[in-house]
């Protein structure tokens, strides 16, 4: 630690090892004088009020030394003793040693003055070092001393038996008889406000209990101590928040308003106006707080201020009435922070007409005040500029003016954020000379600024108000300046920014170009989309329904058939900003959203609420299996060019497998009574319970057929299927291809932040080995393996490089009962054609890792 | 609700350097309880910058309620959490100033709370335990205080049969003296 420099304090303060050692040599020896003995503690407590420490080794060692001195009966050197043990306790683990002698000074009889003197620190210092178990065993010195008639001793108990709360929460219970006692006849004042504080703790988890407590204390007239009111009132106040009105609770807060303690009647405004909404009530308040207000205290008006600040946003109307003369006294108070509430609370409540004058005025001062005001001043003026959006011009040069001088990045983003308000308010012609000079503005801001939080943010703001405005192309101008100029960060964020500007600015496109080359690539990225992808025109009160975007993205990316085609973002609903808050309303009061998506399960595309009610329409019997758990994807049975055309996919419930057979007639005969024959050969993991028909298929039509089965386990293996129809009057069978059900049944595609590091973890390896005699290349058998497994291939280990002979995937997923599992194959493709694979399956489930083998 | 109503009790010099610090670790503890030594003394050293001479009584100060007095070439703090009483806690800094005051004798500056350092731990730790506030009676906490090892003690006995009337009227005049004190309180 850096000891002060100055003259004075070098020459003052104690050295910590010389401390240390005269400490621990001259308590040792019985001939220590006691003024020496307290000199040398006051150096000690000195050197840990300026924020030193000691190891635990020498702390243990000070302790053990300090309580040498006991032994001298002395009151004066006692009570440094007392200070020096409050401090080692946190520093060593073996305090619970001197618990005897300090017992020792606390069960003195109080008769003599000596005694009387060092009791109640000595008991507070005992407090300190106590653990669980010697709590209980203080249970009769605990209750006696807490009822002591001398205030010290109580308070000490009292005080002490609250930090105990934290430690023994239920002995300290037990002690509400003779807490109760001394909060109705207290031996000191104070004492009443400690007893009360400890009462609320033992009862505040039952408010029935509370209820009673709070209002016996009125009935009696029982509180003398002004801290005690201040508690009664706050404990009155949280009854009325979580119980709503109660009749015998508002009139003991309105008789507080008038309480000849500022201490009480300040709380009691603060509670009433943050929880009262009877009007007579609420306008005795007011007047009592404008008095407040008027105050030749200081502190009486800083804490009334302070209120009204609070209240101002609520009830404008009521302080307009009541305060406003006071107020404008306020502006010019010798208190800085009370004239920077003062012009905060007029902000809030100014009148349309006031609000030019309020504006000037505010601009001449803000230079005058310190920052952490100026944030005050700043949140007010948006909040003015949000009543008053007409009188934008001003706002925006009060904002601009505030942005040139010095400032902090707190303040300086606020700025930014309340200009972009004004900006973003629909009210705004975006083509006023104010806007543009607010952009230009803005420019400059972001040539010379100091935190690159603040020119992303600007940048972010010049790229969506910008493109509107008639000087688009200095605004690029300055923004590719960036782009030149700074860290990446910047850079990507100037690019961002740059690519709305296309549309307007035909230049851009050559300068989005040349970030393309960038050394970053997320800068490099974003230049590259923003040629591809135009950034689309969307008003700002409409935005995509973010849940039907995932939606329709995850149906695209599910089949590879679709690329062929763009994805079609205009048939992504859309949804206003109001719709938007209200989906996030609730949200917000749940728990926070978990931010990693280590584990999140990609959701399939189909709603399966929506699918399984599809099932049960078609076979009712379907809604006594259960939960849907999941579905694959369909995968065909036949070739394409057949009179029939099949394919499959399995729905999987607890206890069953529906497999659905989707059937087109691609002949020009109707076929009739069609039905699925399975050959199963799976003992009694899968047996067949039911299957439906289809009565007529019309040529060229489509129909689907089901065959429900009961599993056992996680069946894989093949579905030799057979279709039986009658066509023209003759029973006909047409072999189908045989339906695999793969692991991909019972795992779900997920992704995972650090595939090495949860491969390592899993445990249960299964290893195999496969040739793909199908497979061409490499990249077949990749796409191949991710159906089958079902299981997403990690960090873009599906993208085979064309000429390589051998490849490395990387595959997880999480079953369905929530295990997860992780994959990696070696892929080989061998001179004699074909493929090789061989893979490693880690799972938290020995009996998963078995199945995605089997299924390979 | 809490009577953890007090985070620091600070005295600094008109520097900024620690004379006393004292960060209470409670349940409502500010972060800077825990903070290094030097962040502590960073957020100490711009607090006094910002209060030296400007004898406002009262600021928000980096999130907390912040109260202070300026007593010759130091200066007295506490620190409390935003939704404190900001009079309660005023008056808990006026018992610390009083309290302090009367153990140095009416003679409040650096030196001596330097020299008497014994004397200002004392007081500070009379009136605020751990982060609870113990006493806003600075005439009867003083008492209590003893100002060497050596001393006499200066607490008033209510031992009548000796000293006498006056004594005895005294002693009541003082304790009326204080009853109307609480009164205004």
């Amino acid at each position: 630690m850096n000891m002060p420099q100055n003259d004075h304090g070098a020459l003052r303060s104690p050295d910590k090892m010389t401390v240390f050692q005269k400490c621990v040599s001259n308590f040792n020896q019985s001939t220590v004088s006691v003024d020496k003995a307290r000199a040398l503690l006051t150096d000690l407590v000195h050197l840990f009020y300026l924020g030193e420490t000691f190891p635990e080794a020498e702390a243990t060692q000070l302790f053990f030394t300090i309580t040498k001195l006991f032994q001298k009966e002395n009151v004066g050197l006692k009570q440094m003793v007392y200070l020096a043990i409050k401090e080692l306790v946190p520093l060593t683990d073996n305090v619970i040693m001197g618990t005897s002698v300090l017992m020792r000074d606390v069960q003195q009889k109080s008769s003599t003055m000596d005694s009387r003197l060092y009791k109640p620190m000595a008991l507070r210092a005992l407090c300190s070092i106590l653990d669980a178990s010697a709590v209980e065993s203080m249970d009769r010195l605990m209750r006696s001393s807490i009822v002591d008639r001398d205030g010290f001793v109580s308070s000490a108990a009292l005080v002490s038996s609250y930090h105990l709360l934290e430690i023994s929460r239920e002995t300290v219970k037990r002690w509400s008889n003779e807490v109760s006692e001394s909060m109705k006849m207290p031996a000191s004042q104070i004492a009443q406000y400690h007893a009360l504080g400890l009462l609320y703790e033992m009862r505040a988890q039952d408010n029935v209990a509370l209820l009673k407590l709070v209002v016996s204390l009125d009935e009696n007239n029982v509180l003398r101590d002004a801290n005690a009111m201040a508690l009664h009132v706050r404990y009155i106040g949280q009854l009325l928040t979580e119980l709503g009105d109660h009749p015998q609770l508002l009139p003991l807060l309105k008789v507080y308003l008038r309480n000849r303690s500022d201490i009480a009647s300040i709380e009691a405004l603060k509670t009433i106006l943050a929880v009262c909404k009877n009007e007579e009530i609420v306008a005795e308040a007011m007047s009592v707080l404008n008095a407040y207000l008027e105050s030749p205290r200081a502190i009486s008006r800083f804490a009334g201020i302070r209120i009204l600040n609070r209240y101002a946003s609520v009830r404008p109307d009521l302080i307009a009435e009541y305060c406003n003369s006071s107020l404008e006294n306020l502006i010019t108070d010798s208190n800085t922070s009370i004239a920077t509430y003062a012009i905060s609370v007029l902000l809030k409540t100014g009148s349309a007409s006031s609000v030019d004058r309020l504006i000037h005025f505010v601009t001449k001062m803000l230079t005058d005040i310190p920052e952490d005001f100026r944030l005050v001043v700043v949140d007010a003026v948006r909040s003015l500029a949000k009543r008053f959006p007409n009188k934008h011009k001003d706002m925006l040069e009060f904002f601009a003016d505030s942005l040139r001088q010095e400032g902090g990045l707190t303040l300086k983003l606020a700025i930014v954020e309340a200009i972009s308000d004004v900006l973003g308010a629909r009210s705004v012609d975006t083509l006023s000379d104010s806007v543009d000079q607010a952009l230009l503005m803005l420019c400059e801001t972001i040539e010379d600024s100091e935190y690159p939080e603040v020119t992303v943010r600007v940048l972010h703001l010049l790229g969506e108000v910008g493109p509107a405005s008639s000087n688009a192309s200095t605004l690029v101008r300055f923004i590719y300046n960036r782009v030149i100029l700074e860290n990446s960060v910047v850079r990507a964020a100037a690019v961002s920014a740059l690519a709305r500007f296309q549309d307007c600015v035909p230049d851009v496109h050559n300068l989005l170009e040349r970030s393309c080359r960038d050394v970053n690539d997320e800068v490099r990225d974003r230049a590259a989309v923003a040629l591809v992808i135009p950034v689309p025109q969307i008003s700002k009160a409409q935005q995509f329904s973010i849940a039907d975007l995932e939606k329709q993205v995850q149906s695209y990316l599910e089949s590879p058939e679709n690329f062929s085609s763009a994805f079609d973002i205009s048939k992504v609903a859309m949804q206003t900003d109001e719709e938007r808050q209200r989906q996030l309303v609730p949200e917000a009061l749940d728990e926070p959203v978990p931010s990693a998506v280590e584990e999140k399960v990609v959701v399939p595309a189909v709603d399966k609420h929506e699918l399984l009610a599809a099932l049960v329409e078609a076979v009712p019997e379907i809604a006594d299996l259960g939960e849907l758990l999941h579905s694959t994807a369909p995968s065909s049975l036949t070739d394409d060019d057949m009179e029939y055309i099949v394919s499959a996919r399995l729905h999987v419930f607890p206890q069953h497998l529906v497999a659905q057979y989707d059937i087109r007639n691609n002949f020009d005969l109707e076929i009739s009574n069609v039905s699925m024959e399975t050959d199963l050969d799976f003992e009694n993991e899968l047996v067949k319970q039911f299957g439906t028909t289809i009565p007529t298929l019309q040529p060229y039509s489509s129909d689907s057929l089901y065959v429900a089965f009961t599993r056992d386990g996680t069946p894989v293996g093949e579905i030799p299927s057979t279709m039986r129809f009658v066509a023209d009057g003759s029973d006909e069978d047409y072999a189908l291809d045989d339906f695999e059900i793969t692991a991909s049944a019972y795992v779900v595609p997920s992704s995972v932040a650090d595939f090495d590091a949860k491969f390592a973890e899993l445990d249960n390896e299964e290893t195999g080995a496969r040739q793909f005699a199908t497979c061409k290349t490499i990249a077949d058998s990749v796409s191949l393996l991710k159906t089958r497994l079902g299981m997403f291939p990690v960090s873009g280990t599906d993208i085979v490089p064309e000429d390589a002979n051998i490849h490395t995937l990387k595959l997880f997923g999480v079953s369905l009962e929530g295990d997860e599992v992780a994959a990696v194959v070696r892929l080989v493709s061998s001179s004699r054609g074909g493929i090789a694979g061989k893979a490693k399956v880690h799972s938290s489930n020995p009996d998963l890792s078995f199945t995605v083998v089997e299924g390979l | 609700m809490s009577l953890y109503a007090v985070q620091a009790v600070l005295i600094l010099d008109s520097a900024g350097e620690r004379v006393l610090s004292k960060y209470y670790q409670t349940p409502r503890a500010s972060a800077l309880a825990t903070s290094p030594v030097a962040e502590q003394r960073s957020f100490e050293q711009k607090l006094a910058a910002k209060t030296k001479g400007v004898n406002d009584d009262v600021l928000i100060f980096d999130g907390h309620l912040v109260v202070y007095k300026q007593l010759a070439d130091i200066l007295v703090y506490i620190v409390a959490p935003l939704d404190e009483n900001e009079v309660l806690i005023f008056q808990t800094l006026t018992t610390l100033r009083d309290v302090i005051d009367n153990a140095l004798n009416h003679r409040v500056d650096k030196s001596n709370v330097l020299d008497r350092y014994d004397c200002v731990a004392l007081a500070v730790d009379s009136v605020v335990d751990n982060g609870i506030i113990l006493s806003n009676d600075s005439a009867l906490t003083s008492e209590r205080l003893t100002r060497s090892a050596d001393e006499e003690l200066t607490m008033p006995t209510v031992d009548f049969s000796e000293t006498g009337f006056k004594s005895m009227f005294d002693f009541a005049k003082g304790r009326l003296a204080q009853a109307v004190r609480h009164q205004l309180v």
